[in-house]
């Protein structure tokens, strides 16, 4: 009898740790892995495939004597057999700091393939299978890539940016927690292609199971991927060191204040060298591209949007947790079939996609496709691809002064746009919730709006009025 | 809270430099810290009304933190290195007392 319970900072938060002692103390052996992603039946206890959900201490003496109800197959259930799993092959399988079972499962087998093609077929691997930037931006991974492996210096730097800190989003958490090697074999891959000795990983401090997790695994694997080294950086709470130069700065040791653009951290990055700056989904992708091919992995997604995306299931949502599937699928199949609408059985009002910064969407407009472009022409972003549903009782005056108030808490105040506008939107709103001069401060709203979209240094002045703006067309009547 | 002004007037009688006393500033903060998450997703389950909660109390300071990655089991929170999730207002109350 195998019995597996996850170890990830969401089982253990939902209880895990007690199943687990109690297993442990009614004389069973317990495997500690990654979380299979449907945490709405955390703790998730696994005995030989077979799963028992939300289970308590107190429920162990019935599971070991096989009285307790079962929710049948783990692996058949809808949730994970309507998935396209290649990022998160792994969820719920192996221990995540257990060089064997990385072994067992594909592992380093990216890395090895990369280093018998070469770098330059490395690269070309990558553009091959059309890879975007997955912290949100969405660049080509390949063409960054080639421009750091083109730029001539004795020093070049993986910089693998996990400062995840959109609500809505734990895919990053999830790939650190759950299958660490997978991300560094793809920074070592990376390293490789572009001719870097060092990559950072920049862990925010909200994640302290993460660290953990990915020190112990940088120990274990150092050398295998040697000569390139990792190492873990620890953030210090601040939002917008998850934009990429305010990160860079931050790890040179200096104030996370965003610099600006040009030049471009691939040509001038960590330390004025050439760096690859990559999100953990974008890095931990890679090695089943190498090991697969580039096409193989094109294979998914729709039109530019090419491959899988992990999607985030959260807020008032009934079935929240890890969805991976190709680009295409739509909103509304995401919110209601898979997710179940939402956890307080309320009809859903409302969705923001892509964090703090992405716009609220209606369910009118449930029919728009999970891609890139077609998020862009909508006025809206996928980003991370965290999604919060929120029910009927969502005030979305509060919502859109939360947004700004965030943004005045958040802002590193380098640039006016952001540095002032969040503060004098947080004001404006507030005149606007009690009713004064409405229509004029709304026309005010929509001007400051515009002033930070077009004028901030990076997205967190620049994206602040996605949510506003949304909140205001699509629910016009919480504003008057 | 405690404002620097009010340390100040504490220790005006004080003789001897500056710093012993800035290190007593420092150890002011002597309560447990709970960390409540208060962004989007926690929002949306509800944690706007566990705030009362947290605020009907002065044992445990509780500060805001925007998000433990914990967003589809919130209300969540952070104590030392110890994260909680499915926090109701039983639950927090409980927490609260534990801590």
């Amino acid at each position: 009898m195998k019995i597996r319970i996850s170890d990830d900072a969401l089982a253990i938060a939902c209880g895990a740790d007690a199943v687990a002692q109690a297993f442990i103390h009614a004389g069973a052996e317990v495997e500690r892995v990654s979380s299979w992603g449907m945490h709405w039946l955390e703790p998730l206890v696994d005995i030989d495939g077979t799963g028992y959900v939300n289970v308590t201490a107190d429920q162990v003496r019935a599971i070991m004597a096989g009285t307790a109800e079962s929710i049948g197959s783990i692996a058949e259930h809808p949730f994970i057999t309507r998935q396209s799993r290649l990022t998160f092959a792994r969820a719920g399988k192996t221990r995540p700091t257990s060089l064997d079972d990385y072994y067992a499962s594909e592992g380093w087998l990216g890395l090895a393939k990369a280093r018998a093609i070469g770098a330059d077929a490395t690269i070309e691997t990558v553009l091959e299978s059309g890879l975007r930037g997955r912290g949100g931006a969405g660049f080509p991974a390949g063409i960054k890539w080639k421009t750091v492996a083109s730029a001539q210096a004795a020093t070049k730097y993986i910089v693998c940016n996990a400062d995840e800190g959109d609500s809505a989003t734990f895919a990053d958490r999830m790939v650190m927690e759950g299958d660490p090697f997978m991300l560094i074999e793809g920074m070592a891959i990376a390293g490789f292609a572009v001719g870097a000795q060092k990559g950072y990983v920049y862990i925010r401090s909200e994640y302290p199971h993460a660290i953990a997790k990915m020190e112990t695994a940088i120990a274990a694997c150092a050398h295998l991927i040697a000569p390139f080294v990792v190492e873990v950086r620890v953030g210090a709470g601040a939002y917008v060191c998850g934009e990429e130069t305010s990160l860079l700065n931050s790890l040179e040791g200096k104030r996370g204040e965003v610099r600006a653009k040009p030049p471009l951290p691939a040509l001038e990055g960590l330390f004025g060298k050439p760096t690859v700056v990559n999100n953990v989904l974008t890095l931990a992708a890679i090695p089943w591209i190498l090991t697969h091919g580039g096409e193989a992995y094109a294979s998914y997604g729709m039109g530019r949007s090419k491959g899988t995306m992990p999607v985030q299931l959260a807020g008032n949502v009934k079935h929240g947790g890890l969805f991976e599937v190709g680009f295409g699928i739509t909103l509304g199949e995401l919110v209601n079939d898979i997710g179940g609408g939402t956890d307080s059985g309320r009809p859903v009002r409302c969705v923001q996609v892509g964090g703090p910064l992405g716009a609220y969407i209606p369910p009118s407009r449930f029919d728009l496709p999970f891609d890139y472009e077609a998020f862009a022409a909508a006025d809206a972003l996928i980003g991370h691809a965290g999604i919060t549903v929120f029910d009927d009782t969502v005030d979305m005056a509060q919502m859109a002064r939360f947004a700004m108030e965030f943004c005045a808490v958040e802002s590193c105040g380098k640039c006016t746009p952001c540095r002032l506008g969040s503060t004098r939107g947080v004001e404006t709103l507030d005149q606007i919730i009690a009713g004064k001069n409405v229509e004029a401060n709304l026309a005010l709203l929509a001007d400051l709006s515009e002033t930070m979209k077009f004028g901030s240094l990076c997205a967190l002045g620049g994206f602040t009025p996605y949510p506003v703006m949304s909140a205001i067309t699509h629910f016009p009547e919480d504003f008057r | 809270m405690i404002s620097l002004a009010d340390i100040l007037a504490e220790h005006a009688e004080r003789e001897g430099p500056l710093l012993p006393i800035l290190h007593d500033v420092q150890k002011v903060e002597t309560r447990p810290v709970l960390k409540l998450c208060r962004a989007e997703a926690c929002k949306a389950r509800g944690v706007e009304a566990l705030v009362p909660v947290a605020e009907g109390q002065t044992r445990v300071k509780v500060e805001p933190i925007y998000c433990l990655g914990l967003c589809s089991v919130g209300p969540a929170a952070l104590v030392g290195e110890t994260v909680h999730a499915r926090l109701d207002s039983a639950r927090l109350t409980a927490l609260l007392a534990s801590v």
